[in-house]
């Protein structure tokens, strides 16, 4: 062994990185050669500086110090979960009274369903077909009274409703009257409110 | 594994406030000492210290019990430290020392020695504190962490998150490098005294 390998090996026996022949022989080097044993010496002065340098106590309060910033932190903070909980409670809240209340003033409002829908004007709950107008398709009718002046042609549903025709007006093809259930109102309401929201989340269309 | 930290740490996850001021009790010190021969002056030592502290507390929850302690307290302070050195390296030279002006008490003394020699081992120490902190940064966490604080080549090596060879590495030339620094000091001692 040389004084080379000697030195190296001072430094893995300090981290117990050294198997037991190898120390051995590192130990019948030192006690035949002067300057490793001084490298030796040095080496572990080092390391108990070392050991000294890092007893520095912290400052009285660090604890107390420490533990006030934690409270203060923790008061106003609530966490990103609870948040969102929150947000989706008052949603959910919106909707259960939101959607009853549209549901019920549905219902109240009379409405008219019809493919040529443009050309109908609507007075209060007058639906009026106005004179020298031709209405094609079919058409369904919910509470009001449905008032032809001009020409239907197709079928007309009336839900809850009254036809009238004018001395002028004429319906070709056939009218039922349908007493609507409730539980058939309501369908027809869900279905209303549905296709509400699509519009609004899909934009025109 | 140190099952007294676990106690701790299980108990302040559940938010036992006690348990927690017990932990930061047991490491303060130590934390305190090592981000202070890292960053070179105790104002920042201390502010660096709290923030681990604080950020061990808000961790909490992604500690998992079971996990040792011990180097995930020095991962957090020595990512502080180094993020801070980065901060502030423009505004000094690059071979200033970075211990502040004020003269360097050693709280541990020694029984046995003489006052010349206590003398002398202080001297010595504030000699080496100085040529730590000449060290480049990630040489002297290496070596602080190795001989200050005990902590394994593996566990170093996770808390720099750099293989164990790089950790030896680092140990041996700093080690090195002060141990010739330290005698060539003594060498002048010597020489003046004689």
């Amino acid at each position: 062994m040389n004084c080379h390998d000697a030195r190296r090996m001072l430094h893995q026996a300090l981290d117990n990185d050294l198997s037991l022949p190898a120390k051995r022989q590192l130990e019948s080097h030192l006690q035949a050669c002067g300057p490793c044993q001084k490298v030796e010496r040095s080496l572990g002065q080092v390391v108990s500086l070392l050991e000294q340098l890092s007893n520095v106590p912290a400052p009285a309060g660090f604890t107390a110090d420490l533990m006030q910033k934690l409270q203060q932190q923790q008061r106003p903070s609530i966490s990103r979960f609870t948040r969102l909980r929150m947000a989706c409670a008052v949603a959910l809240l919106c909707l259960l009274i939101v959607s009853p209340l549209y549901v019920w003033t549905t219902l109240s409002q009379p409405q008219l369903i019809a493919d040529d829908w443009q050309v109908i004007v609507q007075e209060g709950n007058r639906f009026i077909v106005p004179a020298g107008e031709v209405v094609r398709g079919d058409l369904v009718i919910y509470r009001g009274v449905l008032e032809i002046r001009g020409e239907v042609h197709g079928t007309i549903k009336t839900v809850d409703a009254t036809i009238e025709l004018a001395p002028n007006g004429r319906h070709v093809g056939s009218a039922h009257s349908i007493i609507a259930s409730p539980q058939a109102k309501l369908a027809v309401a869900w279905a209303e409110l549905w296709e509400r929201i699509k519009h609004l989340l899909g934009g025109n269309d | 594994m140190d099952w007294v930290d676990q106690k701790l740490m299980q108990k302040a996850k559940r938010g036992d406030h006690s348990a927690f001021a017990e932990l930061v009790d047991k490491y303060r010190d130590k934390i305190y000492a090592y981000l202070y021969r890292m960053v070179g002056n105790r104002e920042d030592a201390l502010d660096l210290a709290q923030e681990t502290f604080l950020r061990v507390f808000s961790n909490l929850r992604n500690f998992q019990v079971g996990q040792p302690f011990r180097p995930w307290l020095y991962r957090i302070a020595t990512n502080l430290a180094i993020d801070h050195l980065r901060r502030r390296r423009p505004t000094i030279a690059l071979d200033a020392p970075l211990v502040d002006g004020e003269p360097l008490r050693l709280e541990l003394v020694e029984q046995g020695p003489g006052p010349a020699e206590q003398h002398e081992q202080a001297e010595l120490a504030a000699y080496l504190a100085q040529k730590v902190a000449e060290l480049p940064p990630n040489y002297r966490s290496v070596f602080l962490l190795r001989h200050g604080h005990d902590l394994s080549y593996q566990e170093i090596a996770d808390i720099l998150q750099v293989p164990v060879s790089t950790v030896k590495t680092r140990l041996f030339r700093a080690r090195e490098a002060l141990r010739l620094k330290l005698s060539e000091e003594r060498r002048l001692w010597e020489a003046e005294c004689q």
